[in-house]
């Protein structure tokens, strides 16, 4: 349970750490855009070696990002598999019904490589982003939207409150778990139809206490006279500095370098 | 039943960022039917050091030995120790879950695959073992009860398994003085009826100089000390230094004796102190 690493912030003061969260923000955007424009290996250096700057510029180990994907293995396999088989070509080995050709050998690599560099690159954002610094740069990002009718505010207020919450729940479903494991509950073994009904015993306490505390919750911010973004202030100004001019020059490097990869190789 | 806990050494989350240890080479040794009560500041590793005990952690190193038999051995049937070393978490009402308290209760017993009618007859002595009654209590729905008889129904369903070693973890928090009196009366109705052994996690000093034979005192993950409750409370000056107390009574006897009074220093309970003061007095009535 504890071994989800996606989504977990971990505090340091790196200059990645020190980036306007808007900066990460729009940085994972462009960089997720990138990862589908580009169409070879080759091309793949680029966020590569964007991945691996930003890494060791973060002092977050690449092995702990790594350890992120372990819980999306299955879906990478499944896509790498599924482009294995299904796509036409030259065939390179015959499995019954089914046949392994070379392009979709290479396809499903590619595709599989795509999805790693995708979460690596994504949670490189909440790794090095607290939820309140990333909530605040989705907040500003989307204030423009306010004049239109978009509730930038309270969008960004929901997340923060929801991010907050995930250890609380995690935490929770733990103890929850433990204690019904105390009594003899099973939820490791069985097939899946016993294995979802041993969840009941789990899931209706969760469910009691995640609403009792947004019940406790709503009703300390109504203490507290809170009622939405109107006039609110904050203590922390978002300010951009140099090095997010920086990155902003390295990573159009990066992108420039992509794209005209596409029409070199 | 008899527990025996050697070099005890967890780590939470070990090779990650965030590594830290809950527990430091642990030494402790309960021998059957003894009462222990765990104390120790937030932190300190109480709740960790007692999932061990019934193998709901895995030690990162050391061993815990139930009834002669080492938990992570080999062809361990963990799931009949967890039935031997009942542990009732703190807030425990917060796992209720069944439609009915008897249904609730019924959860243990059921998971150990006992008869139908062993089920029910292990249920109705459980809720009366906590002081409900069963044909009152058993249809109702465990969310119309009040705190006090939640947490009552959440105990009954850790002793409808019959533990032969209760853990509770901080059972009186947030009850108001009456349900906690209640509560512990409870508990020693129950060891002395069933002659279990029982380990008691709390906050409150006075309750576990009223209660406990033996104490044991955690603090930054290792055990400090174990021993007498008047060998524990003894030591006044290194259990504040902790961030822990001593019952408020025995700290008046401590005071009265700072200011030249011939009192004992070793006082634990309210009843001891009155016949102390007595005897002080009539001391220097005969002086």
């Amino acid at each position: 349970m504890r071994e989800i690493t996606i989504g977990q912030y971990i505090p340091g003061n790196s200059i990645i750490h020190r980036l306007d969260p808007r900066t990460k923000i729009i940085i994972t955007l462009v960089y997720m855009i990138l990862l589908f424009v580009l169409d070879n290996f080759k091309g793949y250096l680029f966020p590569v070696g964007f991945i691996l700057l930003a890494s060791v510029l973060s002092g977050i180990s690449l092995r702990y990002m790594i350890k992120g994907l372990r819980p999306l293995i299955f879906i990478i396999a499944l896509t790498f598999i599924l482009n294995i088989f299904m796509i036409k070509g030259r065939i390179l080995y015959e499995i019954g019904p089914f046949d392994i050709t070379y392009e979709g050998l290479y396809q499903g690599s590619f595709m599989a490589i795509r999805l790693v560099l995708l979460i690596v690159g994504t949670s490189l954002l909440t790794l090095t982003t607290s939820p309140i610094a990333l909530t605040d740069g989705i907040e500003r990002l989307l204030s423009p939207a306010k004049r239109i009718g978009v509730p930038a505010h309270e969008l960004a207020m929901m997340m923060t409150i929801a991010l907050r919450f995930i250890p609380t729940l995690l935490e929770e479903t733990d103890k929850i778990m433990k204690a019904q494991m105390a009594r003899g509950a099973d939820f490791e073994s069985g097939n899946m139809i016993r294995r979802a009904k041993n969840l009941v015993p789990l899931l209706v306490p969760l469910f009691i206490s995640a609403f009792r505390r947004a019940d406790d919750l709503a009703m300390a911010m109504e203490a507290r006279c809170y009622r939405g973004g109107e006039n609110r202030t904050r203590m922390k100004e978002l300010r951009m500095s140099k090095i997010d001019f920086v990155t902003y020059i390295v990573f159009i490097i990066i992108v420039l370098g992509g794209i005209a990869s596409r029409f070199i190789w | 039943m008899s527990i025996v806990v050697k070099n005890l050494t967890h780590v939470y989350m070990p090779g990650t960022p965030f590594e830290s240890v809950a527990l430091k080479d642990v030494n402790w040794e309960i021998a059957d039917g003894e009462f222990w009560g765990l104390i120790g500041h937030t932190g300190s590793g109480k709740s960790t050091l007692i999932q061990h005990l019934n193998g709901l952690l895995k030690p990162t190193s050391g061993e815990i030995i139930v009834n002669g038999v080492n938990l992570h051995s080999k062809g361990v049937n963990i799931k009949s120790i967890r039935q031997k070393v009942g542990l009732v978490f703190q807030y425990p009402e917060h796992q209720l879950f069944e439609e009915t308290v008897e249904k609730d209760v019924a959860f243990g017993p059921r998971n150990m695959n006992l008869p139908e009618d062993q089920v029910e007859k292990r249920v109705r002595e459980a809720l009366e073992l906590v002081g409900l009654n069963y044909e009152e209590v058993k249809d109702k729905s465990p969310f119309e009860l009040s705190g006090g008889q939640m947490r009552r129904v959440a105990i009954a369903g850790v002793l409808a398994m019959n533990p032969e070693v209760l853990i509770l973890d901080e059972p009186t928090a947030g009850l108001d003085p009456r349900g906690r009196d209640e509560i512990l009366d409870e508990i020693v109705t129950l060891r002395k009826r069933r002659r279990i052994t029982v380990i008691l996690v709390s906050h409150s000093m006075e309750d576990i100089a009223k209660l406990v034979d033996k104490i044991a005192v955690m603090h930054r993950g290792k055990m400090i000390k174990s021993g007498t409750p008047r060998e524990i409370f003894g030591d006044y000056k290194g259990l504040t230094a902790m961030g822990l107390g001593i019952p408020q009574i025995t700290e008046l006897m401590l005071r009265l004796r700072e200011k030249g009074k011939n009192v004992a220093g070793d006082i634990l309970t309210v009843e001891e102190a009155r016949d102390e003061i007595l005897k002080a007095i009539r001391r220097k009535g005969s002086a």
